[in-house]
């Protein structure tokens, strides 16, 4: 294999290469940002939770 | 009510914070990067503005070059820094590659309308300076680095030799894969050839 055939090989692979990368950093970044969301969200519902937990404990009455 | 409690009770205490806090990480890595490659997208566009052909296709290969140079000197840095046994976590590693690499392709993206005007008025001086811009670039990748580094605990010299070889590795590879992506520029340069052209 020349060197003109080398380079027109790696040329094929860094391209085809960045593709790929390319479509999986755009798939984790989606996939990590839905994640990030649902994290968020359980973390508000905690906070809630806590909040209902302490507003109980204040007035065992109710509970 | 209990069981709501016990669903999200003491023992997940801090624990959805903690989740957050890693999510929220990742995602700033991962949109930096996407960032990063979107602003070298800009600089290609410029720097090929002459030629219409070469400037879409720069909008793919400049972007590919700056992330497969990350990628291929990636293994390098993260053995470097296992022998030398720097306490830096490989996402923290990653992280401060991610954040240089971010902050040199903005600064080839705020260099990216003067150099269209450039490209558009001037033969001779358009591709002079988008080589100046992309070695600009290049210093502030590398001090970046080093910022990021220099907040990492450990002994200094190690740290700063992981940042040195971080630098060689990452610039070794541009080299390679400027040539891979060559034309980059409407003009040929000593860059246009890799390694080989440089140093014969």
């Amino acid at each position: 294999m020349s060197f003109e055939e080398r380079a027109a090989t790696g040329r094929i692979l860094a391209f085809g290469g960045f593709g790929v990368f390319l479509v999986g950093l755009g798939l984790g970044f989606f996939r990590v940002r839905k994640q990030l969301r649902h994290d968020e969200e359980a973390a508000r519902l905690e906070c809630h939770f806590r909040e209902i937990e302490r507003e109980l404990a204040q007035d065992p009455v109710e509970k | 009510m209990e069981v709501l409690t016990q669903t999200v009770g003491a023992d997940d205490a801090g624990g959805a914070a903690e989740r957050v806090e890693d999510s929220r990480k990742m995602h700033d890595i991962l949109l930096r990067s996407l960032k990063g490659l979107g602003y070298s997208a800009l600089w290609g566009l410029a720097a090929g503005a002459a030629t219409p052909a070469i400037a879409v296709a720069n909008v793919y290969k400049v972007p590919m070059v700056l992330a497969l140079s990350a990628l291929a000197s990636l293994p390098t840095v993260l053995v470097a820094r296992h022998l030398l046994q720097v306490e830096v976590s490989r996402a923290d590693l990653c992280g401060a590659l991610i954040k240089s690499m971010h902050r040199a392709a903005l600064l080839l993206a705020g260099f990216a309308p003067l150099l269209a005007v450039y490209a558009y008025t001037s033969q001779w001086f358009a591709p002079v300076l988008a080589q100046i811009t992309a070695g600009l670039a290049l210093i502030c990748g590398a001090m970046s680095l080093r910022y990021e580094l220099g907040r990492v605990e450990g002994p200094r010299a190690q740290v700063l030799f992981l940042g040195l070889i971080t630098c060689v590795t990452v610039g070794l590879a541009l080299f390679q894969l400027v040539a891979l992506a060559t034309p980059v520029l409407p003009v040929p340069t000593m860059f246009g050839h890799g390694i080989d052209g440089v140093v014969r």
